[in-house]
């Protein structure tokens, strides 16, 4: 391995207590949660007049795909959330900690250049968030095999999820490495990710409750609310490929560039101010 | 030691700068000036470490020491003033690296590591190659005696260990200068001593040693020079080798000893001179202390923290 702080990143972080319960729980919790999800899909669209059994076996096909589809919308949805607290919480720590432990000094003097030392944290992170999002795999599988949902949709998603936590982890670095305790900076983490998530989609919401109040109604600012929409992450979910019915995407065409321009930005800005956090010589690290 | 430089040499200019990097001192601090803010840290210091030497730094807490350290260990930079490192200026912090080990008072560790695990991975960051970083990790660890500690959990080790793994990590990219901030703070009696056998053994190797301490009687065991810092201003630097201050105890026939602050050779054999004349029996006149602690006091003119 090039970068030996990701050789040691990774031999710390399998031998901590947390990597040999994280990842079991990773893969334990939400397999309940799908079985949970599972029952209480299949108790409403019942309650509601669906006409099947409970159980996959006996299910009417559409009824089959509804509820595949339903879960599978669901399973995306808790995953994003549980990543926006899950990255700055895991990475918002790692330069702040080697500060805060005295062991970023050393590190600054040897012959690893600062690109090296942020890209070895940066790398080691979100292997291991990888590897944790994995875990999760089976759960996505149980929606997919109910049918409703392609390949190409699945697929799609895990690379958004991907793309999302790059820049999720990017960001996270940045307020790590130009902060000196590791507890300040993953709240400060916490807040600049929620921000980036939800700001734009906040903003959207209003604009158009503003419009509609206006008397013009959603139509009227369609432009400036899907480019205001483009800046948060989760933005880069309008590139999964969506069955045809169920396409009923706000972000598409040309935003759709844009909210991967925004990623490229973001990430790449972070990167560098967090790079610029562990150049020496600097003041800071007195 | 050498004299500094100060603003009217024709060092002061930098594009006059001559000297090679064989003969080039191995720290030289031309009107370095370190603010923070308002606060002046470190004051127009002009100073020298000769190559090979063991070079104290001492002053009361706040004097700028561990400031002065980390501008030469390229860590943070001066606000004004010049400084070289062997020769070579410290604007270019990836050329001095290689010539400096940096042990800081407390030895940062990362949690699940073996102490050669932590070695290793230093060795890797300083780029050793892979054939020789495993025997380069066994050699530091039988200098600093650590070798049975190989494989045990870094953050097990006791704080005077952590002191020794500390220094192993400063030498495995094999620097020309040690530079230790207040490295025997905290340490027992033993691991003070061994310490401070294990730096006449590195500069016996040629290692230059710039070190800091509030133990005055420790550095005037190691070193040769001494530099005295104060509020951030250099207020003394003097050599050791010479002994023209000291401390001699004279025992006498019969058991009886008594201790005199001397300023020379002629002035220790003008005592033994009167006490013969007065008809003591003088059995023997013993050096047992260069007097740093009365410079020291001398230097700062009884001023304490």
């Amino acid at each position: 391995m090039a970068n030996p702080l990701v050789r040691l990143e990774f031999m710390r972080r399998f031998r901590t207590p947390a990597a040999a319960w994280g990842i079991p729980l990773a893969m334990v919790l939400p397999g309940l949660a799908v079985i949970a999800m599972y029952g209480t899909t299949v108790a409403a669209n019942d309650w509601v007049g669906g006409n099947m059994d409970v159980g996959a076996v006996g299910m009417e096909p559409q009824v089959q795909n509804a509820v595949g589809l339903g879960m599978f919308s669901t399973v995306a949805s808790m995953l994003m959330l549980t990543l926006i607290v899950l990255v700055p919480a895991f990475v918002g720590g790692s330069i702040a900690g080697e500060r805060h432990s005295q062991t970023l000094q050393p590190l600054q003097l040897t012959a690893m250049t600062p690109g090296q030392i942020v890209w070895g944290k940066f790398v080691s992170s979100l292997a291991y968030l990888m590897l944790i999002i994995l875990c999760v795999s089976p759960v996505i599988v149980v929606p997919f095999l109910l049918g409703g949902i392609p390949a190409s949709t699945v697929i799609g998603s895990y690379l958004a999820i991907f793309v999302i936590c790059f820049e999720f982890a990017a960001v996270s670095l940045a307020v790590s490495a130009i902060t000196s305790r590791p507890a300040t900076a993953i709240v400060a983490a916490l807040l600049v990710v929620g921000f980036i998530v939800l700001a734009p989609i906040i903003a959207t919401g209003l604009a158009m409750a503003l419009a509609a109040a206006d008397g013009r109604g959603f139509q009227a600012d369609q432009s400036v609310l899907k480019y205001i929409s483009t800046i948060s992450p989760i933005s880069i979910g309008s590139l999964v490929p969506i069955p045809k019915p169920n396409d009923i995407r706000f972000i598409n065409g040309a935003y759709q560039v844009l909210s991967v321009i925004w990623f490229l930005t973001i990430s790449s800005l972070s990167l560098l101010l967090a790079r610029r956090g562990v150049t020496a010589p600097v003041e800071r690290d007195r | 030691m050498t004299t500094p430089p100060t603003h009217g040499d024709e060092l002061a200019d930098p594009g006059s700068i001559t000297t090679t990097e064989a003969d080039a001192p191995a720290v030289l601090m031309r009107n370095v000036t370190k603010r923070y803010g308002t606060k002046v840290a470190l004051d127009d210091v002009s100073l020298v470490v000769d190559q090979g030497s063991i070079c104290g730094l001492i002053g009361p807490n706040g004097a700028g020491k561990s400031t002065l350290m980390s501008i030469v260990a390229t860590l943070i930079t001066a606000s004004t003033g010049q400084v070289e490192v062997f020769g070579r200026s410290i604007d270019r912090p990836s050329d001095i690296r290689k010539l400096i080990g940096y042990v800081p008072d407390v030895l940062g560790t990362y949690s699940g590591l073996t102490v050669e695990e932590y070695l290793l991975f230093f060795a890797d960051a300083y780029h050793v190659s892979r054939e020789n970083r495993d025997a380069l990790v066994d050699g530091l660890l039988e200098l600093v005696d650590l070798t049975g500690k190989k494989d045990a959990d870094i953050n097990t080790l006791s704080r005077g260990m952590k002191q020794r793994i500390g220094l192993a990590r400063g030498l495995v990219h094999e620097p020309r200068l040690l530079i230790l901030d207040e490295p025997a703070s905290g340490l027992d009696p033993r691991a003070r001593i061994e310490l401070r056998d294990i730096l006449l053994h590195l500069n016996s190797m040629g290692v230059t040693v710039l070190i800091s301490s509030h133990i005055l009687s420790e550095l005037e065991e190691l070193c040769s020079d001494v530099i005295v810092l104060e509020q951030g201003r250099l207020v003394g630097m003097e050599g050791l080798d010479d002994q023209s201050v000291r401390v001699v105890t004279v025992s006498f026939l019969g058991g009886e000893v008594e201790s005199f602050e001397l300023d020379g050779d002629e002035a220790q054999v003008e005592l033994v001179r009167t006490l013969v004349t007065q008809g003591r029996q003088v059995l023997s006149v013993e050096i047992v202390s260069t007097g740093l602690e009365e410079r020291f006091m001398r230097m700062t003119e009884g001023r304490t923290n």
